[in-house]
């Protein structure tokens, strides 16, 4: 439900998103505003890069159709034991980051939740304030925010089990082959012409996974999860992505049902906040097999750069360090085996993927 | 070099209004600097190790460069350590302003830097109003539990 108060772009893509053609005049009537506010609300939405074909004397119809966010169905779709824990859930149309925004409101009691989605983020931030890129009606940018007392052990391995908890959710929504590279990265496996379950193909991101936390002085610590997902993937999109990252993809690739975003979305939460409560309770030992399970760099050829390299302190240099991936220890951190045969359980910096095998 | 001449200096340094003071005797050569702003508030050299031998029987050869700077930098005021293993941010994103710098007032739940481990940002808050003396790591460092990351006065 989108009310009369909610922006005119984002009621004049709700009228669109069935992809049928709309004429101006009934968009103008239905929205109660003048035909030519809604041709600037079109031009608008195009210049966020929606494709929306037709023109003012004829109508206008939207070339790939999409199903709007909407709290009342989102929430409709929510298992009840999610329900009866979510203090607010809540969409809006554009925001600069949602986690910034769940992070920068008051907390919700201890294993409560709140859930805040946006159609239109322009700060989304992967991490270490890094722009994560979404488009318009073809991904799906939501935050989670709930509070912790005390603290879960293995406490950093919070991201790995939302990674977990994302992967279930997208399997109960058809997908295959999705795949968790260590330690925040949705990735697709590319299998050539067989389905053995192989991981060897080459590795393409559809989403990732940011986990922001504020630990209070008494002990009760705020954490708010945010998630990106790449629904289906405009050449745009796929071309703004930065040298040396993995190629972008989209979850329909992987056969993920993306046409309905708001059960997705209800997947994805149902999934985060029953498997964040078990978190809360055992910390990461339920979640280490179906991670490792899921392990799209093992076995694999990569490199460690530590920050110092692109930091602020040019006298010191940051690591960059090559050898194989070796899998996850019990906490979560990534076993590195380097060329020279030392190992070590690596918990931060860059890794990349050496060679793409074909 | 003696410890005990080491400590006679750190006192000498500490009493007298002198930031740093570098000795050098032989083939071996101690600086020993306070104020919290230097990136390495003391560098010990030693020379390699069959040099530290030529003493023979002095057993304060083996001195480590980490026992002393924790004499030479005296942490005055409370310290704010590190509730996690992880690495150290300054700065909320590459290339942005720091969160504090030394001198800084802060306030009660005002946030300090970012410790991440495994992508897991962890904002660090201030448990203490106060200024900033001290600031006893760089941007990217890796810190372990309970590591100290400031001093509030």
């Amino acid at each position: 439900m989108v009310t009369a108060g909610a922006p005119l772009a984002q009621r004049v893509f709700v009228a669109l998103a069935d992809g049928t053609e709309h004429s101006g005049a009934a968009l103008a009537e239905r929205a109660g505003v003048t035909r030519s506010a809604v041709w600037k609300a079109i031009e608008s939405l195009r210049a966020e890069g929606l494709t929306i074909e037709g023109a003012t004397n004829r109508g206008y119809r939207l070339a790939s159709p999409t199903e709007a966010l909407d709290a009342v169905v989102l929430r409709a779709a929510l298992s009840p034991s999610t329900r009866v824990r979510l203090r607010n859930l809540a969409v809006v149309w554009e925001i600069d980051s949602t986690n910034a925004a769940l992070l920068a409101s008051p907390p919700p009691p201890v294993g409560a939740w709140d859930v805040l989605l946006a159609e239109n983020q322009r700060q989304g931030r992967g991490r270490r304030g890094r722009a994560w890129r979404a488009s318009l009606g073809d991904s799906l940018c939501l935050s989670l925010g709930t509070a912790f007392e005390p603290l879960p052990q293995d406490l950093p391995a919070a991201t790995l089990v939302v990674g977990v908890c994302v992967l279930r959710a997208l399997r109960r929504r058809g997908g295959q082959g999705v795949a968790l590279k260590w330690p925040n990265d949705i990735v697709l496996v590319e299998v050539p012409g067989s389905m053995d379950g192989s991981m060897d193909g080459a590795l393409s991101k559809a989403g990732g996974i940011l986990v922001e936390l504020r630990v209070e002085a008494g002990g009760c610590a705020q954490m708010v999860v945010g998630i990106g997902l790449n629904l289906r993937c405009p050449a745009a999109i796929a071309q703004a992505i930065e040298p040396g990252a993995l190629p972008a993809t989209a979850l329909v690739v992987a056969g993920v049902e993306v046409a309905s975003r708001n059960a997705l979305a209800a997947a994805v939460v149902d999934e985060c906040v029953s498997g964040l409560a078990t978190f809360a309770e055992r910390g990461f030992a339920p979640f280490r097999d179906e991670w490792r399970a899921a392990d799209a760099l093992l076995g694999r050829a990569v490199r460690i750069t530590t920050v110092g390299a692109s930091s602020a302190s040019p006298d010191r240099a940051g690591s960059v360090r090559e050898g194989h991936a070796r899998g996850i220890d019990p906490a979560g951190a990534l076993l590195f085996e380097s060329t020279d045969g030392a190992c070590s359980a690596v918990s931060s910096g860059e890794v990349s993927v050496r060679e793409q095998r074909p | 070099m003696d410890i005990r001449k080491v400590k006679k200096l750190i006192e000498l340094l500490e009493e007298s209004g002198i930031s740093e003071i570098e000795i050098k005797e032989g083939e071996e050569s101690v600086r020993i600097s306070r104020g919290p702003t230097t990136a390495a508030p003391m560098t010990y050299y030693a020379p390699p190790l069959p040099a530290l031998s030529i003493g023979g029987s002095a057993p304060t050869a083996g001195v480590t460069p980490s026992a002393v700077p924790s004499a030479a930098a005296p942490s005055t005021g409370h310290l704010v350590p590190a509730p996690m293993v992880g690495t150290y941010y300054s700065a909320p994103a590459p290339g942005a302003k720091a969160f504090v710098q030394m001198g800084d007032e802060v306030k009660v739940g005002q946030v300090l830097c970012i410790i991440e481990a495994m992508k897991m940002m962890n904002q660090i808050e201030s448990d203490r109003a106060g200024r900033i003396t001290s600031v006893l790591v760089q941007n990217g460092d890796p810190v372990e539990f309970g590591q100290p990351l400031f001093s509030i006065a």
